[in-house]
């Protein structure tokens, strides 16, 4: 018995010894662990803002360039203008054809330059939304009024049916988003065809906005690439490249930005509608938009 | 009407463009290529107006809008600028800048910006000199 009890004495002695062993071990391990999550954090730390600093350095280029850019854009620009408007004498048919392709060129330049940093602005996190109450009707009216002599030069009819219902939206960047949509509807949409700016709102929190056209609609397969940067300037037609191809990148980032959706609706030989919703309200908890039905 | 203006840009080509259009209708125009010598020529003559570039060496375009706003509380001054700053606009109205103008720019809205400060109305093309 003496023996028994003798033996398993030694046995919880060993054990004790073994799990002070163990203790010590984790204690020098938890020192560790902590020193290591120091180190960590102390490099997180410094990588963020060397990030910050990079992201500056970035932003500072891209104001630079940009403006280095302008800067003979607006040269170039500026004399082919005055030649255009008569400042340099009468003009013969050839002159003028050229000058009025190096007019639309430079203006295509500029546009890019604008997008470009649009974008960059955007995924900076830099481009805020100066929100107030908007009446949506007299600003489709706006935008509607100055696409009128690119619609008729088209020979496009463009129409607009607006109720007055107002939004919680920063108008300029609604007017961009709408600029963008109806200059691609009235791109892309064959002579003697239609565009159409419709304003919805069923009651509920969010308003609908859809520019439709009488187009040759859109493959499903493509509409799913159709709002990446550079897309549609390189692939469609070449004769309908005079745009950026960061429009329509540029007009779904905006809406979300609102809290929005954007999307289109579309098929080969039907025409395309590209719906974007925008809130009544300010966002007081966070909402989520509807869902886009489903895709004709 | 007969309008003396000063145009100050460090950029030979974009005085030109402007110089050569207010001149077809009818401006008289002075040119500097500097802040300094913008500020310079304003002491030497007396002009309607100002279109002022913003990055010049010695003295930038908003340096020169505060010098002649202690003097000058009228006279049209418009910033044609190339910045892509988004304050840029905002940030020369508020030192007196009359109008901001973003390069390049169409000259449909020069020409209407400088109809509304003189209160004159421009034809527009074609204008053969």
């Amino acid at each position: 018995m003496a023996v028994h009890l003798q033996r398993s004495y030694t046995e919880l002695e060993h054990k004790a010894a073994t799990h002070a062993a163990m203790a010590t071990e984790n204690a020098a391990l938890y020192r560790q662990v902590r020193q290591q999550a120091e180190v960590l954090e102390a490099r997180v730390t410094a990588r963020t803002q060397e990030l910050e600093t990079a992201n500056r350095h970035k932003s500072e280029f891209l104001a630079n360039v940009s403006h280095e850019l302008r800067t003979p854009l607006t040269a170039i620009k500026g004399f082919v203008d005055n030649m255009l408007d008569g400042l340099t004498g009468e003009l013969n048919p050839r002159q003028l054809r050229y000058l009025t392709r190096l007019q639309a060129n430079t203006d295509r330049l500029a546009r890019l330059i604008n997008d470009l940093l649009d974008l960059s602005r955007i995924e900076a996190g830099r481009l805020e939304l100066r929100p107030t109450t908007v009446r949506l009707a007299p600003l489709v009216h706006d935008v509607v009024a100055s696409l009128r002599p690119v619609a008729d030069a088209r020979g496009l009819q463009l129409e607009a049916l607006t109720t007055d219902v107002s939004v919680w939206a920063d108008a300029d960047k609604v007017t961009q988003v709408l600029m963008n949509l109806l200059g691609n509807a009235l791109k892309f949409t064959p002579a003697d065809g239609r565009v159409t700016v419709t304003v919805a709102h069923d009651g509920s929190a969010w308003v609908q906005i859809a520019v439709a056209d009488t187009g040759p609609g859109i493959a499903a397969d493509e509409a799913a690439y159709i709002f990446d940067q550079f897309y549609q300037a390189a692939h469609m037609d070449l004769a309908k490249r005079h745009s950026t191809g960061l429009g329509l990148t540029i007009a779904k980032t905006l809406v979300e930005m609102h809290g929005g959706r954007l999307w289109v609706e579309s098929s080969v030989g039907h025409g395309s509608t590209f719906r974007f919703t925008l809130p009544v309200d300010p966002p007081v908890t966070p909402a989520a938009a509807p869902l886009p039905e489903e895709s004709r | 009407m007969s309008f003396k203006v000063l145009i100050a840009d460090d950029e030979e080509d974009l005085v030109d463009v402007l110089r050569d259009r207010l001149e077809s209708y009818g401006f008289t125009v002075l040119t500097a290529s500097t802040g300094l010598e913008a500020l310079k020529t304003l002491l030497a003559e007396q002009v309607d107006g100002v279109f002022l570039d913003v990055k010049m060496l010695e003295l930038d375009g908003l340096a020169v809008v505060e010098a002649i706003r202690r003097q000058d509380q009228t006279m049209p001054i418009i910033i044609v600028s190339a910045s892509s700053y988004p304050d840029a606009a905002t940030d020369a109205l508020e030192r007196g800048a009359n109008a901001y103008i973003q390069k390049p720019f169409a000259w449909e809205t020069l020409l209407t910006t400088i109809e509304q400060l003189y209160h004159i109305t421009l034809r527009r093309a074609p204008c053969h000199p």
